[in-house]
């Protein structure tokens, strides 16, 4: 059930009008809990059981970590849950991953190692990476001693399962969320108008701008080789716009589906391609998963305590694990690789270049622009199908030949334009104030209209959200 | 509200609401609001979007409804009849008996028997009273119902509310009637989604009438017609249009495959049908062997959809035979020389409908239409074939337009 579909508008509609018809604030829990569940196993029920598993061992972790008091039974308790979520995630995300590196160095020591034989035939639960990390803060925070344990297993549950934001973020904390679950909610204190406001933008980003995006750079990144030059740039081009667009417009939509049943989710995007160097870039991008690594990990790890050398260490173990967060794949680890030489630079930079010196007002300047570029390049890799693939499209992408005919339209260009365009405008606040100021009927009479045109523009069919599969 | 919404370093919630929620009267007011805007925007996009259904069928329908004046006969049905009715040769040989006609060729690739019925009655309302006879072929083909094609175009334009209707109430009909129901295979993206199971705990006609029924309400909310008002607003035909006004709807395979070739796709799918077909040449005979003995004969399985069983449903023909001669047109079912059959069907026809039924598909009677010279692949002729097939077929038409 993807939010831009018409399955998902009527399930939402009746959840919607069952929960703000439920007089207190359990039923209420309850009915958003079991719908919780439904949502979960519209997209395969087999799974649920490994939802269940996670809830019920953090649950209990989290009790007994409250209750313990010496510093030995509690390490063994988030040890507890450390292994038994990461070990699902390592079993469903990593193991055939594993298992063909293994093999993979096995073959070059010169044994052959059986690959076929080794391999599961599983497939990835959807949101396996959002919800175990979900549960984790929880048992982390109860272990540092930074929220209580939640008593309530019926809060619990729903903060693990909460259908706006189960399947891809964002990741929310349980010390955000568990203190909303016991405030009861009343209808005047939802923003609906700029809920629906949020939706429309999330659903126009989706379902306009990323699905129509996405047979161009699904028939590029396939082969790159089969493509010219010009249209493997158009292709990553797309790719940067349609990767945004696909993930901050899922976000919207959880945001305002939440808000509209009372709930606040955490801001996930900020305007990331505005970005000044590449650590203001996860200020602004996946906000929710940058922020949980550098709690959880690379605090953890020592941060930038210890001086410039170890603080690059730590941050590239960091995005060494975003990388692979990502997926188990060369790519990913590349996709981290890439990001870890960016840390590097960025931090070796500012420690070099004196601060105010011309040199660094210039790179200041021109952030920006690098960050993007740095980024079309690091899109190669991260969305490449296979090395071989990645090595192609890198050729193709500088000028180094190789390639085939043209096959994208030069015109998707102007999306690109447009794209920028639209963020500029938004980002600088060069609008007309009077926008920010209608009635709600001048309000309604746009968002009427704009619902009209936004059905023509659709992509005629759904695509699933790229972070699906992650 | 949109500075709230994007403001850099802001967190959610936007902005508290400005006041007490609007009433019931006031909430209705809005709606009401936003429901005229909303129609007021889709009426104007509706006024200026072209015909929709996909590139072929646009186009067809596009020229058809610019060029109806200038037809007085119409040809509908799949490919078979496309790639077999040379419309300029069909007027000369009734021209030659001193019969006037000006037909358009409207086979379309693939079309079940609910699309046929929407096009008959497109072409009806369009020729308004012009049109003297139309040739439907019978083919039966099988709704469409692949869940990779649920929703593209071509599957959304023709259901408007009567052949969605239509639809249903024959899903139903045939659901019901139809030993263990229409067979639907489970979509292997969705066999675990609790949704779907729930779904195939349901006769199938419950499947087949929700998709309908999703059909019509996007075909009626414009959902994924970009392109067509784009084309409608800056006065851009279809890309095919302008030759459908000089070949009249009628293309051979040959050239389209020559076409596909210098655009650069030497190797394309029709071309590489000619070779299967001649490289397969015997298998198929020996499958053509069948309808000499046969009643029912299935072929062209690598068309067909598989999601559910193939079947010939006589209300669809009734329609259209009822349609037909209600404006006073002339209604001819043809059989092409194809490679299937459905004889107590075609029967069923003539006796029920009352409806003439020229049929083609009896290798004995007519052996050239299933030669390789004449034949292109398993089911369509060669250019040469098309020109026959059409000289034959027109004098099949006088003989039983003068009672032979």
């Amino acid at each position: 059930m993807i939010f831009t579909e018409s399955r998902f508008l009527i399930f939402f509609a009746v959840a919607f009008c069952v929960y703000w018809v439920l007089p207190r604030n359990r039923p209420r829990k309850i009915c958003l809990l079991a719908l919780s569940y439904v949502f979960y196993a519209s997209w395969d029920w087999r799974f649920l059981w490994l939802i269940l598993i996670s809830t019920g061992v953090d649950y209990v972790a989290g009790l007994w970590l409250e209750r313990a008091a010496e510093s030995g039974p509690r390490k063994r308790l988030v040890a507890l849950s450390l292994v038994v979520n990461l070990g699902f995630l390592w079993w469903f995300k990593y193991y055939n991953f594993f298992v063909d590196a293994g093999v993979g160095l096995l073959d070059l020591l010169g044994w052959e190692g059986d690959r076929e034989r080794l391999h599961l035939n599983i497939i990835l639960p959807v949101g396996i990476s959002f919800y175990t990390f979900q549960t984790l803060s929880y048992t982390i925070d109860v272990y540092r001693r930074k929220m209580r344990a939640v008593s309530s297993f019926l809060d619990f549950a729903l903060f693990v399962t909460f259908f706006p934001q189960l399947v891809a973020g964002p990741i929310v904390r349980a010390t955000h969320f568990i203190p909303q679950l016991a405030a009861k909610k009343l209808f005047r204190d939802v923003n609906v108008r700029a809920c629906l406001t949020l939706f429309f933008f999330g659903f126009f980003k989706k379902a306009v701008v990323s699905d129509n995006i996405a047979p161009i750079t699904d028939q590029v990144f396939a082969d790159p080789g089969l493509h010219d030059t010009l249209s493997n740039w158009i292709a990553v081009l797309m790719w940067h716009v349609q990767e945004y667009c696909d993930f901050s417009g899922y976000s919207d939509m959880a945001i305002a589906t939440a808000g509209l049943l009372g709930y606040e989710l955490p801001l996930n995007f900020n305007f990331p391609y505005f970005a000044r160097n590449i650590s203001d870039f996860w200020r602004r991008w996946h906000i929710t998963l940058s922020t949980w690594f550098r709690d959880y990990l690379y605090v953890t790890i020592g941060g930038s305590k210890g001086g410039v050398y170890r603080g690059i260490m730590t941050g590239c173990v960091t995005m060494l694990l975003v990388g692979v967060w990502h997926g188990a794949g060369w790519q990913h680890a590349g996709f981290g690789l890439l990001m870890c030489g960016a840390i590097i630079v960025a931090r070796l930079w500012s420690e070099w270049v004196p601060k105010g010196s011309r040199l660094r007002r210039t790179a200041t300047l021109l952030g920006p622009l690098l960050i993007n570029y740095f980024l079309f390049i690091n899109w190669i890799v991260f969305r490449a199908e296979s090395w071989d693939k990645c090595m192609d499209q890198f050729r193709i992408f500088f000028f180094l030949g190789g390639a085939g005919p043209q096959s994208v339209d030069p015109r998707w260009i102007l999306l690109f334009v447009a794209f920028a365009a639209v963020q500029i405008v938004l980002f600088y606040r060069l609008y007309p104030k009077a926008i920010t100021r209608l009635n709600d009927y001048a309000w309604a009479a746009v968002i009427g209209g704009a619902t009209a045109l936004v059905l023509v523009l659709m992509a005629t069919d759904y695509q699933p959200f790229v972070y699906f599969h992650f | 509200m949109t500075e709230t919404l994007h403001r850099p370093e802001e967190t959610w919630p936007l902005e508290p609401p400005r006041g007490p929620h609007p009433g019931p009267g006031g909430a209705a007011a809005r709606l009401a609001v936003a429901l005229a805007a909303f129609l007021a925007v889709h009426l104007v996009l509706r006024a200026v979007a072209s015909p929709g259904g996909g590139g072929m069928v646009g186009s067809k329908r596009e020229h058809f409804a610019l060029a109806a004046e200038r037809y007085d006969t119409v040809f509908l049905g799949s490919s078979h009849v496309y790639r077999s009715f040379v419309p300029a040769e069909f007027d000369r040989v009734l021209a030659e008996h001193g019969v006037a006609s000006s037909s358009y060729n409207f086979g379309i690739q693939l079309p079940n028997q609910a699309e046929l019925h929407y096009l008959l009655r497109e072409t009806l309302a369009a020729a308004n009273g012009r049109l003297r006879r139309v040739f439907v072929q019978y083919q039966a083909l099988t709704p469409q119902v692949d869940p990779e094609q649920a929703f593209i175009p071509r599957n959304v334009y023709w259901h408007d509310l009567e052949d969605t209707a239509l639809s249903i109430e024959r899903s139903w009909a045939i659901d019901s009637s139809a030993p263990g129901g229409i067979r639907l295979a489970p979509d292997p993206k969705r066999r675990h989604a609790i949704l779907a199971i729930l779904e195939r705990m349901l006769p199938s006609r419950f499947y087949l009438a929700r998709q309908h029924f999703q059909h019509l309400v996007k075909r009626e909310a414009m959902v994924a017609r970009a392109k067509d008002v784009a084309r409608g607003l800056l006065g851009r035909p279809h890309g095919m249009t302008g030759m459908w006004g000089r070949t009249r709807g009628y293309l051979s395979l040959e050239d389209a495959g020559r076409s596909l070739a210098e655009e650069g796709n030497e190797r394309n799918s029709i071309l590489r049908r000619r070779e299967a077909f001649l490289a397969g040449h015997d298998d198929w005979l020996a499958h053509i062997g069948r309808l000499r003995t046969e009643d029912v004969v299935w072929g062209d399985q690598e068309w067909m959809n598989a999601e559910v069983e193939r079947f010939s449903d006589l209300e669809f023909y009734r329609r259209m035979v009822e349609d037909a001669r209600q404006v006073g047109v002339e209604i001819v079912v043809v059989v092409m020389p194809s490679n299937s059959c459905d004889r107590p069907f075609e029967a069923r026809m003539e006796t029920e409908l009352g409806v003439p039924v020229l049929r083609f598909d009896r290798p004995d009677d007519y052996p050239q239409f299933y030669d390789p010279e004449l034949r292109f692949d398993s089911g369509h002729l060669t250019a040469a074939g098309a020109v026959e097939f059409t000289r034959v077929f027109a004098k099949e038409y006088l003989s039983l337009s003068r009672g032979g």
